[in-house]
């Protein structure tokens, strides 16, 4: 067999082609995997012939009519009732549809209260869709039950000028209280297939990507050596990947993983859920599972639900919760004993609060000595509080600039884990603190988090009277993901330094550590990401920086120039340093 | 006179012919799909055979075995529809429905249609009843796969791939059923 990823294409592809919805562009794609592997060419002819058969056995199986259409759409549930019902469904009229949807559903209530259980402990999702197939049902009784209304001329008229009464309306209210909503971004918060909730300890593999908390996977490879990471994706399955590991997050509802241990939990919405793996395809049907996987062997433990395992060229395999099997590298399966070695959630979650405390320390000794440093004008903890002031911890700097003013925030989840953070989520919203003096140099340092790219700039600090004042600064993020320091010089100059677009879609939702650089003394101005140089430029005009009455994470107040844009920062900060030096990297 | 007892003649002939069709319907329908390898197509080269086989009822003996003629018929009017559906694709699909011809072709003679399907009945008997169900409705009830992924609630990436690997599990199944001998015995 040819690589799995090739072969994965493939079987979609091959699938597409039968039911005629392959595109050209696939088609091209389909073509330059047959050429690059002959057998799957092969593999392509006979499951166009198993499909030619397949139609001709069930084309010539006496009773089976080609189906006809009808008004309403049936449940799988159903469809599969009616498939196995004396008559078949297409030759049902709609009474004896509707008598035979009516014979088959059983109310929950009329089970025995031991059948009720058994089957609620055989699929834990009975009940739901029984309330939803009950619901769907009520509404198509009451469908029923409507008198056919004809429509008139003038009904169509008047319907038309409510509808455009009621745009125009809509159109004048967000005018009125939204001036900038047709200005909104067109980057949304889930911009990837899959998103890192948390990490625990985790040690990635040198030669491959490091991932932070929050941060979003595309067609990613996570390689880890040791440690806990919990992965939720965009369809709601979450997973536990246990390391050593090595995984590929494929599309919003599947990975392929080579090796490692990994337990998923999959929602009835995510149902589909895949894993696959060197020798088979763990597909599921919404559930929870585990799957320790090897070069030689996986093994696949359901906990609850079913789960289908296909697996080389066996026929697929189902099992239910308390089944296991082993998948050996041939494809071969055999049913095991279940073993129970998947991780339970709540020892992932003591995992990672027992790591959040160690980092917690950490962190907290880190920053009593940074307290002491005579060069730090500020340090404000905004892991607490969304309203009134926030104390300076500053031991020296706290005289001069005693505290920082919250206005219009919210909480939001914080860095770490069960931590938080204040968000900005209004125009409203900002943070100002009142500069008293100019700084020769400058270093802003800060924790943030960006959950929306906008189309005016996502602005992250900006001093009070920026652009009406030589020394005057404003930093924000451009739609490009760009991180760009803005210097007025004069009333008509102005030096930026941009970064590159790191704070891209990729970076959205991601917490990143930044430092904008102010270096009077060398006459540079510089950008930093996590401790990573983004961009140095030399500073043409070096002048006193002026702050006043600053504001973070927004345009300040006052400047209704600028405020006529919803430009504030849409995300989260938890921490900012501001020093009156140039830090070093 | 003549004139009508040359139509009931004729007629005749035709009802012979038509029997002797539908007598080697599998062969016709298997070189159909071997040299126009499009599911939607067989049913026309079919009809079509049918209609020039019986039309031209007069020119065949009958008492020799019919089947090369069948597969000679079918095969001419399967390459006309062929030649049609392939000029009304893309290039990039005209290019893979060539090669998939290729194959087809050159294996016309390697099935037998009967056989194999009493094969796939047996092997469709193995799989678990939750795949029997979703082969149906695809195939049965000509449920299409978006609306079944739909259904299911699954990805509709996952469905096309499911249906790829149950497809080729049977072909294996049916191969190694065919292999073992055990309809060679069947008419």
């Amino acid at each position: 067999m040819p690589n799995l990823n090739a072969t994965q294409s493939a079987h979609i592809l091959i699938g597409k082609y039968l039911a005629g919805d392959l595109t050209e562009p696939e088609a091209v794609e389909l073509e330059r995997l047959f050429q690059a592997d002959a057998n799957l060419s092969r593999y392509f002819y006979r499951n166009v012939l198993a499909d030619f058969f397949l139609k001709e056995r069930y084309d010539s199986t006496p009773g089976n009519p080609p189906q006809t259409k009808r008004d309403e759409e049936l449940s799988w549930d159903e469809l599969v009732r009616l498939q196995n019902a004396e008559k078949p469904i297409a030759q049902m009229t709609p009474e004896e549809v509707a008598a035979y949807r009516a014979r088959m559903a059983v109310p929950a209530a009329k089970l025995p209260s031991d059948a009720k259980k058994q089957e609620e402990d055989f699929d834990p999702f009975a009940v739901l869709r029984e309330e939803e197939e009950r619901d769907r049902k009520a509404a198509v009784v009451k469908k029923k039950k409507r008198k056919p209304y004809k429509l008139t001329a003038s009904d169509v008229f008047f319907a038309l000028c409510l509808l455009l009464g009621i745009a125009i309306g809509v159109a004048l209210v967000r005018e009125e209280f939204c001036p900038s909503s047709h200005h909104e971004d067109e980057t949304f918060g889930f911009t990837g297939d899959a998103a890192i909730v948390e990490l625990a300890d985790v040690k990635f593999r040198d030669d491959a990507p490091h991932y932070k908390r929050g941060q979003q996977l595309q067609n990613s490879r996570l390689v880890l050596e040791s440690g806990l990471v919990k992965l939720q994706f965009q369809s709601n399955a979450q997973m536990i990947v246990q390391g050593p590991a090595e995984l590929l997050v494929q599309n919003h509802n599947a990975v392929y993983c080579s090796s490692g241990k990994l337990s998923a939990t999959v929602p009835p919405e995510a149902v589909g859920f895949e894993v696959n793996t060197p020798s088979s395809k763990i597909v599921d049907r919404g559930t929870e599972f585990f799957v320790e996987i090897d070069k030689e062997q996986s093994d696949l433990e359901v906990v609850r639900g079913q789960v289908d395992c296909l697996s080389g060229n066996e026929l697929p395999v189902s099992l239910t919760a308390g089944q296991a099997v082993a998948i050996e590298s041939t494809g071969t399966t055999r049913k095991v004993a279940t073993a129970h070695r998947f991780l339970p959630k709540a020892a992932f979650e003591s995992k990672v609060k027992e790591y959040t405390r160690e980092l917690k320390t950490q962190k907290k000794g880190e920053l009593k000595k940074v307290h002491l440093d005579p060069t730090l004008l500020a340090h404000f903890d905004l892991t607490e509080g969304i309203t009134g002031v926030v104390d300076n911890s500053s031991a020296t700097g706290s005289a001069k600039i005693p505290q920082a003013t919250l206005k219009g925030m919210s909480r939001t989840e914080g860095q770490l884990f069960d931590s938080s953070a204040v968000a900005f989520d209004s125009n409203e919203s900002r943070v100002e603190v009142l500069f008293p003096e100019t700084y020769e140099s400058l270093t802003i340092k800060t924790s943030v988090r960006l959950d929306r790219l906008r189309r005016d700039g996502s602005v992250l600090f900006a001093s009070e009277h920026y652009a009406e004042l030589p020394g005057t600064i404003l930093v924000q993020v451009l739609q490009s993901g760009q991180l760009q320091l803005q210097v007025r010089h004069s009333a008509n100059q102005t030096q930026y330094c941009v970064s590159p677009p790191v704070l891209n879609r990729k970076f959205v939702g991601t917490w990143s550590e930044i430092e904008i650089v102010i270096d009077g003394q060398k006459k540079l101005l510089s950008l930093r990401m996590d401790g990573r140089s983004l961009s140095t430029i030399r500073w043409d005009n070096p002048m006193p920086v002026v702050l006043g009455r600053a504001s973070i994470g927004n345009v300040p107040g006052t400047d209704v120039g600028l405020r006529l844009r919803n430009r504030y920062w849409y995300g989260a900060i938890d921490d900012i340093q501001i020093y009156n030096r140039a830090l070093e990297k | 006179m003549d004139q009508e007892v040359k139509t009931t003649e004729q007629s005749d002939k035709q009802k012979v012919v038509s029997r002797l069709f539908m007598e080697n319907i599998d062969v016709v329908r298997m070189t159909a799909f071997c040299t126009a390898p499009h599911r939607q197509l067989l049913g026309d080269i079919v009809n079509d055979s049918y209609v020039d086989f019986v039309q031209k009822a007069d020119q065949w003996d009958v008492t020799s075995d019919i089947r090369p003629l069948l597969r000679t018929i079918t095969r001419n009017i399967a390459l006309q529809y062929w030649k049609e559906h392939r000029r009304s694709l893309p290039e990039a699909l005209a290019q893979l429905a060539d090669r998939l011809q290729q194959q087809s072709s050159s294996d016309e003679t390697n099935h037998r249609r009967a056989a194999e399907l009493k094969a796939l009945s047996l092997c469709l008997e193995g799989i678990t009843e939750e795949n029997r169900q979703i082969l149906e409705a695809h195939y049965n009830n000509d449920v299409p796969i978006n609306e079944l992924a739909r259904i299911l609630k699954w990805n509709v990436n996952t469905l096309y791939s499911f249906f790829t690997r149950l497809r080729n599990a049977l072909r294996d199944c049916v191969e190694g059923k065919l292999k073992g001998g055990f309809f060679d015995a069947e008419p």
